[in-house]
């Protein structure tokens, strides 16, 4: 279990929280953890279950449904998911998506999704990469057009979080094409529009459980009032919701480098070789110690990162550095920990090396860590 | 092919290591700077007698002849014992820079004299901060006549002769000056390796004989990836000898009931060490090779071995102090001479991005991209 007894951003109310996600996981989660993984997607019961326990969403308000509580909730959740070893997109849902469509949606729009989002009954995904078009968002080439009071896009999408399974997608599309980034909107579309098809359910590394895909746009006919916020803002608000999605990141980075960690220790202690445990040995002991004292000053950054969050301060570059500096360290802290694993970490059936291979996208989507790199130097 | 050294080469370095195991000691060293010594005269003048400085001039100017990698064993040696004699500045350097661009006469009124340490000499190239890029030196050279400022110029207060890089109608030129003349200025520099003392060298319209054998911004990079090459293996050496001295020290202390070296923790450092220590030597002796062939690929073999030697020289230099523990951090130790000389070695020709980008504008496919070539000094 995720030791919290020393952190400091949360109340008693976040604890009990967070039990409840414990329970919810050890019913929904742990006895399918597998078998998602194999079907390469999380199912719609699952969802079902956090919406049923109030995971899902925590910070909308209650006219929409929610409980209207702050980000650290989503931030137990995000900790719980991670450090028990699951990529499903349910943090994508609740620390992105619900933000947007609450933030910027009409009154409409909010009332038509956001309690069924917090059910989840609605699956939401956001679509802004394209094969041409990573963190440079400036080169999207998705275009949607107005005919009268519709848009008609065009173009197509890929590496999308939720891609099989999402409901509702906000299509990130040019509206203005000649105006590069400010011609940029947000739009929604829903599922079984015509003309809206999903590709592969892209194989990947890791994150097995997460349904990445490819989604494509012919001629898709959606009424203007599917335009989230004001035309033309998109890239304005992409950029601002950039901290809450890095911070999610970098959260998710630590708890599951921190399960890394305790895997690591639980397996050393009970391996033995020439005639020792594992960790009887200095090298496992040192290693140990320098990963704990990576963990120990990553939660304490974590916390204090999470506590401007709630306050509105943290910037995107002290986000950025965030998700730079905590993902890096997942990296490193993981490897050693499979390390310690000597050949059973390369076995499937331990868990550490699922997260070895979970691990590895963290340092690229959300943009890279060189991306992070050129967000912090301008803050400089 | 064998890249094994030949078995001249070994006897060579077992010469060296004999006489300076037994004359370059770090009491040796002690002495030298209570005296207020800034080299070890005795030492060179006996290298000299024994032919070391002039290994590879060409024996028509006095010296034996040898290769570029007989001068690379000789390096090694001297910075196994972080020796306290101008070898870097006058053997590799400026003898080297008479070679490549003097004339017949310049180089027969020269060499002779480095090659047996009657004279030293030294090379004067950068010019502050700024370096020695061709935009970077403002010293000019005209009708014979030398002004400017060099600095920071190593045994510039030994030495009696300096090559100096300096402009002469536009264009990179290279010259002869006399230090001893009324139009030359030495300053001392405060720096903290002792050993090898480092000058301001002010010029007013000081007698010059410039070097007329070859263009200066032809010689320059070769003479410069060739100087790399030497301080790669003396690099090496003075690696390999912290590397040893961290072993002893290892195996002599004794903690919490044990050798210090039973411990995995110290075993594990030593090893990395090692492993650095290897891998630069190796690269030093391929970038040898190519200095001694006139390779193509001179200029990322030089400047990897450069790269390569700086890493594993810094990482034993600090290591050995770590090992050490507190005793490694007083001047009764002799760790700091090598963490000093290790600073010293990786800031001269230009520290780690010059070489950097010099590797990166010659790999190979990049020698049509002008830009690459370009960006780095030249």
């Amino acid at each position: 279990m995720l030791d919290t007894s020393s952190r400091v951003a949360f109340d008693e109310d976040h604890a009990m929280f967070r039990e409840t996600v414990r329970k919810v996981f050890d019913r929904a989660l742990l006895p399918n953890l597998d078998r998602f993984e194999v079907e390469s997607s999380v199912d719609r019961p699952f969802w079902l279950a956090c919406g049923e326990a109030g995971l899902l969403c925590p910070t909308v308000k209650e006219e929409y449904g929610g409980l209207g509580l702050d980000f650290g909730y989503n931030a137990v959740v995000d900790e719980e998911l991670a450090y028990a070893g699951s990529s499903a997109g349910i943090t994508l849902q609740s620390d992105i998506v619900a933000e947007y469509i609450e933030r910027y949606g009409s009154k409409e729009q909010r009332e038509k999704y956001l309690p069924r989002m917090v059910t989840g009954e609605v699956i939401t995904a956001i679509a802004m990469t394209e094969p041409g078009a990573g963190s440079d968002l400036q080169g999207i080439r998705t275009t949607a057009k107005r005919d009268g009071n519709h848009y008609v896009i065009n173009g197509s999408k890929t590496y999308i979080t939720n891609g099989q399974l999402a409901d509702l997608v906000i299509v990130v599309a040019k509206t203005e094409p000649d105006l590069g980034a400010k011609g940029t909107s947000l739009i929604l579309v829903e599922r079984g529009v015509e003309g809206f098809e999903r590709g592969r359910n892209l194989d990947k590394i890791g994150q097995h459980s997460a349904d990445t895909s490819e989604l494509f746009f012919q001629d898709v006919r959606v009424p203007m009032t599917n335009c989230l916020g004001e035309e033309n803002k998109g890239f304005i608000y992409l950029m601002s919701q950039l901290p809450q999605e890095r911070l999610s990141i970098a959260i998710q980075a630590h708890a599951a480098a921190q399960r890394a960690f305790d895997e690591a220790v639980a397996f050393v202690k009970d391996r033995r070789a020439f005639g020792k445990t594992v960790f009887d040995f200095q090298n496992t002991k040192f290693t140990l110690a320098d990963l704990k004292t990576q963990l120990q000053i990553g939660w304490a950054h974590l916390d204090w990162a999470l506590q401007r969050h709630v306050q509105g301060k943290l910037t995107t570059a002290e986000a950025s550095a965030a998700k730079l500096w905590h993902t890096e360290m997942q990296g490193r802290v993981i490897d050693a920990a499979l390390q310690l694993h000597g050949g059973a970490g390369y076995m499937n059936e331990y868990m550490v090396a699922r997260l070895w291979r979970d691990a590895r996208v963290t340092r690229i989507f959300g943009g890279t860590s060189e991306i992070m790199k050129e967000v912090v130097s301008r803050s400089i | 092919m064998n890249f094994d050294l030949s078995d001249e080469q070994k006897m060579l370095a077992e010469q060296m290591r004999g006489l300076l195991g037994k004359r370059a000691t770090p009491q040796r060293l002690r002495s030298l700077i209570d005296a207020g010594q800034e080299w070890d005269e005795p030492l060179w003048r006996e290298l000299g007698e024994l032919g070391f400085l002039g290994a590879a001039v060409p024996d028509v100017y006095g010296g034996l002849g040898l290769s570029e990698l007989d001068l690379g064993v000789i390096s090694e040696e001297l910075g196994r014992v972080n020796a306290a004699v101008p070898f870097f500045s006058s053997v590799v350097l400026a003898a080297d820079a008479i070679g490549l661009a003097g004339t017949q006469a310049q180089k027969a009124r020269y060499l002779p004299g480095i090659a047996s340490g009657e004279t030293v000499a030294t090379f004067a190239y950068a010019e502050g901060s700024a370096g020695w890029s061709d935009p970077a030196v403002h010293a000019v050279l005209e009708d014979g006549r030398l002004t400017g400022t060099k600095s920071p110029v190593a045994d510039a207060g030994v030495a009696g002769l300096a090559v100096v890089l300096a402009k002469a109608g536009g264009r990179l030129a290279l010259a002869v000056v006399e230090l001893e003349q009324p139009g030359v200025l030495r300053t001392k520099l405060e720096s903290f390796d002792q050993l090898r003392a480092h000058y301001s060298l002010r010029f007013e319209n000081a007698a010059a004989t410039p070097l007329e054998g070859a263009a200066a911004a032809r010689v320059m990079p070769m003479l410069m990836d060739r100087a790399a090459v030497q301080a790669a293996f003396e690099g090496v050496g003075g690696a390999e000898a912290c590397l040893h001295m961290a072993r002893d020290y290892a195996a002599g202390r004794k903690i919490f009931g044990r050798s210090l070296d039973s411990y995995q923790a110290i075993k594990h450092k030593l090893a990395d060490i090692l492993v650095g220590v290897e891998l630069a030597r190796s690269s030093a002796y391929y970038a040898g090779w190519a200095a001694v062939t006139g390779a193509e690929d001179l200029p990322t073999s030089a400047s990897a071995a450069r790269l390569m030697a700086i890493d594993a020289f810094e990482r034993a230099a600090r290591e050995n102090i770590q090992v050490h523990g507190g005793i490694g951090y007083t001047f009764d130790a002799n760790c700091h001479f090598y963490y000093r000389r290790e600073r010293t070695l990786a800031l001269s020709l230009g520290g780690r991005e010059r070489w950097a980008d010099r590797l990166i504008a010659h790999m190979p496919g990049r020698q049509g991209q002008g830009n690459a070539r370009g960006r780095e000094a030249a």
